[in-house]
């Protein structure tokens, strides 16, 4: 559903209020986000847009989680690659399953950052998340997530694309300057091994935090020592450092 | 990763500060598109606007390929609309612009057909979206 000036109630002001109201059956209401463009006639045709798809540590966790009504999160991700006409009729789609981006913003741009973080793995078995001791989460097994880099990929290549994996640090928790308690960060590799197959096999590139830090994100004064999220300067160091690339 | 331990992760993480550099050099902005996971009733994180309230506590989070609200009954808001479901107030100094058009994308999920539910602009009339067609597709 397109938001628009003709829209009733639309105004050209800051903070304009999209609201929710009702719903006919359980369920029924189910908003994966919202778009905003500065036109008031709907997108460009170019530009820099941003998704803020999810918390992006916690992505893992999504992703291995089955969703209402079945499915795994990744068929989902498979479904938003294909054509808006095609249902997919099996999980994960089978061989005949197109690639042509059809649905656009806001996947489908010609210059994708993927970061599927990677933070938050538990994959064998299950733990608990680092923030709380009760919710116990299991991230996707490492075949699957690089079957899905793999795809993103696929389909931003047939569009003359460009992709660049971000990959954020994850320290040992073992020998590094910062704790990484509740998290199984001995994983971590078998994820970032993904993300360098899918660009070597896939001619996309990856900027890797994991080695620019490595065991000394404290030291740095990029992670503070109880927590592998980067701080303030963390993510500006990242930023900038992205930045310099693209 | 993704700029929780920042002070304000709507513009102090990484993306958003890479999305405030690359304007800065020039480029035109797009758009944004933002989850309903940015909201308090997902996050604990202080920031300076998340964009989605949940105005009703939705008892998962486990819809569409990233984890939206699931509501898990009919509803119809008291009070011609004033306590709706949720809303999302685009965050304008966050983003760096005034947004004045909007696409909502949403999950059309397998179940009973004639389903629908409602949003409005600013507190203008409803809008209705027919739903449940057996789809079982993301639209906008």
């Amino acid at each position: 559903m397109s938001i628009t000036s003709t829209t009733p109630g639309w105004a050209d002001a800051d903070n304009q209020v999209v609201i929710f109201v009702s719903q006919t059956l359980a369920g029924a209401m189910q908003v994966v986000g919202v778009s905003s463009y500065p036109g008031s006639s709907g997108p460009g045709t170019s530009g820099v847009g941003f998704v803020w798809a999810a918390f992006s540590g916690m992505t893992l966790y999504e992703l291995g989680k089955t969703q209402v009504g079945g499915g795994s999160k990744f068929y989902k991700i498979e479904q938003l690659l294909g054509p808006t006409t095609a249902v997919p009729t099996v999980d994960p789609p089978g061989t005949g399953w197109p690639i042509s981006g059809g649905f656009g913003f806001p996947f489908n741009s010609r210059l994708m950052f993927v970061g599927l973080y990677v933070d938050g793995n538990l994959y064998p078995g299950t733990g608990l998340a680092g923030n709380t001791t009760t919710m116990a989460i299991s991230g996707a097994d490492p075949m699957d997530f690089r079957h899905y880099l793999r795809r993103l990929r696929q389909v931003n290549e047939a569009q003359s694309g460009s992709l660049l994996f971000t990959i954020g640090n994850v320290p040992s928790g073992a020998t590094s300057d910062v704790s990484t308690t509740g998290y199984k960060s001995q994983n971590i590799d078998s994820y970032i091994d993904q993300y360098d197959s899918v660009a070597r096999a896939r001619g996309c590139a990856w900027l890797s935090h994991h080695i620019l830090w490595g065991e000394k994100g404290f030291s740095m004064g990029f992670q503070n020592a109880n927590d592998l999220h980067p701080n303030d300067a963390g993510n500006q160091a990242r930023a900038n450092d992205i930045l310099a690339v693209t | 990763m993704g700029g929780s331990a920042s002070t304000d992760i709507m513009t102090k993480s990484w993306w958003a500060l890479w999305c405030k550099g690359i304007i800065n050099r020039g480029f035109t902005r797009y758009g944004d598109f933002l989850s309903p996971m940015h909201s308090a009733a997902y996050s604990s994180l202080t920031v300076s606007a998340w964009p989605f309230v949940m105005d009703l506590a939705p008892t998962q989070w486990s819809v569409g390929p990233n984890s939206g609200p699931f509501f898990p009954a009919q509803y119809t808001p008291l009070n011609n609309g004033s306590n709706p479901l949720m809303h999302y107030v685009h965050p304008t100094a966050a983003l760096g612009y005034r947004g004045r058009s909007f696409d909502i994308v949403y999950f059309d999920p397998t179940g009973a057909s004639g389903a629908s539910w409602t949003f409005n602009v600013n507190g203008g009339t409803a809008q209705t979206i027919p739903n449940m067609t057996g789809g079982n597709r993301l639209l906008r």
